[in-house]
């Protein structure tokens, strides 16, 4: 605390100034006193971050301790029908998974039940990671081939697998001398080096956890990669406004200090942008009349965003301030390197990114739509993007991931 | 099945009742999202009648049944039916102001009174645990220190209305909000379930 200033002046004066309700002395008295004193300064930081957050979901926490309430009769019903619905759903799908096992099989009852624990035994050992033991279709592995020769034995055929594959439990995988690869488990990515003899995918798997395998930090995109794909629909947790446009990059935490400006744009419709310094009082960075993506580099040449910044991005149809979309972002203090170019490279990236803490959405999101179509139509590829999709509460972008994903199986 | 006539469950619901469809744990879970969605649900920037408010709790409701696999607790369940219902709440006046009001001829009819999207765009899950951890700061808090701290910040009231409101100078509002504010960053540092988004968002 600064010598020419007691601590209670210094709160009502931050107090005052927070809520924007300061007479001009009582602002300048507080920015003199910040600019003599960096402890005040910081402690004044603190201060409107807090308030910020507050305003932004004070009120909300606040409602958490409402106190319990009778609904009303015909609410009430509504909802537990919701219930049962759910529940009877959730039977029908769990009778369907017998189905095509017993059309495939034909064999009896007897031998249907044994089908079953086999399958139980089976996800046991092999996806004890996960917790439903109704799991049919969950993928063990993915394999993004990087350099030369990569094949994998499935039934004692082999296949080159030129870009990115699924991989089930009895899959073998072999390098040529020069090829690398990069594996994906629920134990994280793990790089593949050639030269390397047929390997059951299980055991590579198990040295992935051993060894150097990146760590799957988070757990939500863990669960999008290796849950059987019906389960997947959970992954939308909310869902934004219908009318707002949908912002790809950069939305939440970017690692890059010219990160590319991408949007849902529609065909025949122009954009007007801003980016806004929170913490700065100039002039925002503007351009009318775009389409997306906007390249920063081409559109600010030669500007960059701050390190650990906070900025507004205000995007608006041309002409049509109803359709506007506004978010904050934030800047890394350590700023990444760019995405690479390589589409195998850029897939891994968009994976590393989704699973980092703090997960960087809009950066994993601009790695994935820009990806050709043999990576882009990948269960891997469709799968993150279905939980960058979901956890942004893009509806309509998530129900056509999953739509394509569907169409996959 | 619980009877809600007869008593107010005031113990929380078992979650692992919830995701397996049991109707008494719903019961009980409805008494205690009901009023939580409802208030969210009024959100004093999207201004909706009750009754559109109500019907905006009674979808966010409907929308937790549809995804109670996702949710890790019932704190969770709260934090989340409330997220939606605000959220709905606001498209739910973007929709309205859009359907009333004439095709703007300049920029000055820009949505300033509602905006777009939260201004945080932290994804659900973490701005569910930090309402959680909100809400566990405001229980360190004096009573009127909290309600000072939410008046201003939460309804938007000036330091004077809420000096008039409490009888209180108006320079021992701002030390009691300034210094609520204070407590409340504490309490999110020493949490233990604070995430590195959070501390990001607060410095």
């Amino acid at each position: 605390m600064g010598t020419e200033m007691t601590e209670d002046e210094f709160d009502i004066l931050a107090a005052k100034v927070l809520a924007g309700e300061a007479t001009a002395d009582e602002a300048t008295r507080l920015q003199e006193a910040l600019a003599q004193d960096a402890e005040l300064r910081a402690e004044f930081a603190e201060l409107r971050a807090t308030w910020a957050a507050l305003k932004d979901v004070g009120p909300l926490a606040q409602a958490l301790n409402t106190p319990p309430a009778e609904p009303p009769p015909e609410r009430l019903r509504k909802w537990h029908a919701a219930v049962a619905r759910k529940r009877k759903h959730e039977e029908v799908d769990f009778a369907q998974v017998g189905a095509p096992v017993r059309k495939k099989l034909r064999v009896s009852q007897l031998c249907l039940a044994a089908a079953f624990l086999a399958t139980a035994i089976i996800a046991g050992v092999f996806l004890s990671h996960r917790s439903s033991g109704t799991a049919t279709s969950a993928p063990i592995a993915y394999l993004v081939a990087r350099k030369d020769t990569v094949e994998v034995r499935r039934d004692g055929k082999a296949t080159a697998v030129k870009s990115v594959t699924t991989l089930c439990v009895a899959d073998e995988i072999r390098l040529s001398p020069q090829a690398s690869a990069t594996l994906i488990t629920p134990n994280g990515a793990r790089p593949l080096q050639g030269p390397q003899e047929f390997v059951n995918v299980q055991v590579l798997s198990s040295a992935a956890a051993a060894t150097n395998g990146t760590e799957t930090k988070s757990r939500a995109a863990g669960t999008a990669l290796f849950q059987p794909s019906r389960q997947l629909l959970g992954l939308l947790v909310t869902m934004r406004s219908g009318q707002s446009i949908p912002v790809y990059s950069p939305v939440g935490f970017t690692a890059n200090l010219t990160p590319m400006i991408l949007w849902k744009s529609e065909p025949g419709k122009s954009y007007d942008l801003s980016i806004m310094d929170e913490f700065s009082t100039a002039a925002p960075l503007r351009r009318a009349g775009v389409v997306s993506p906007v390249e920063f580099t081409n559109a600010w040449p030669g500007r960059t965003l701050a390190k650990d910044g906070l900025y507004r991005l205000r995007i608006a149809e041309n002409g049509k301030p109803l359709t506007t979309t506004e978010l904050t972002f934030r800047t890394l203090p350590q700023p990444g390197e760019t995405l690479p170019a390589d589409p195998a490279d850029k897939l891994v990236a968009a994976y590393e990114i989704l699973t980092a803490n703090p997960s960087r959405l809009g950066d994993a999101l601009g790695a994935l739509v820009s990806l050709p179509p043999e990576f882009a139509d990948s269960d891997l590829a469709l799968r993150l993007k279905l939980f960058a999709f979901g956890q942004l509460g893009y509806q309509e972008d998530f129900e056509s991931a999953a739509a394509r994903l569907e169409a996959r199986r | 099945m619980h009877d809600p006539t007869k008593s107010t469950p005031q113990d929380f619901p078992d979650l692992g009742a919830l995701k397996a469809g049991d109707e008494a744990a719903w019961q009980a879970a409805f008494w205690h999202l009901w009023p939580i969605a409802l208030r969210a649900a009024q959100n004093p920037q999207a201004r909706l009648e009750d009754a559109e408010a109500e019907d905006v709790a009674s979808e966010a409701i409907e929308i937790l049944i549809s995804k109670i696999e996702q949710v890790t607790s019932f704190d969770h369940a709260e934090a989340l039916v409330s997220v939606i219902a605000s959220r709905r709440a606001i498209s739910h006046a973007r929709s309205n102001s859009a359907a009333k009001r004439p095709p703007p001829n300049n920029r000055d009819f820009a949505l300033a009174e509602i905006p777009a999207v939260s201004s945080t765009n932290m994804t659900d899950i973490d701005l569910c645990e930090m309402i959680v951890l909100l809400r566990r700061a405001f229980d360190v808090l004096d009573v009127s220190t909290r309600l000072m701290l939410l008046e201003k910040t939460g309804d938007g009231l000036t330091y004077n209305q809420i000096s008039k409101k409490h009888g209180v100078p108006l320079g021992t509002v701002c030390t009691n909000v300034a210094r609520g504010l204070k407590k409340v960053r504490a309490h999110l540092q020493e949490s233990p379930l604070l995430m590195k988004e959070l501390r990001e968002y607060l410095r």
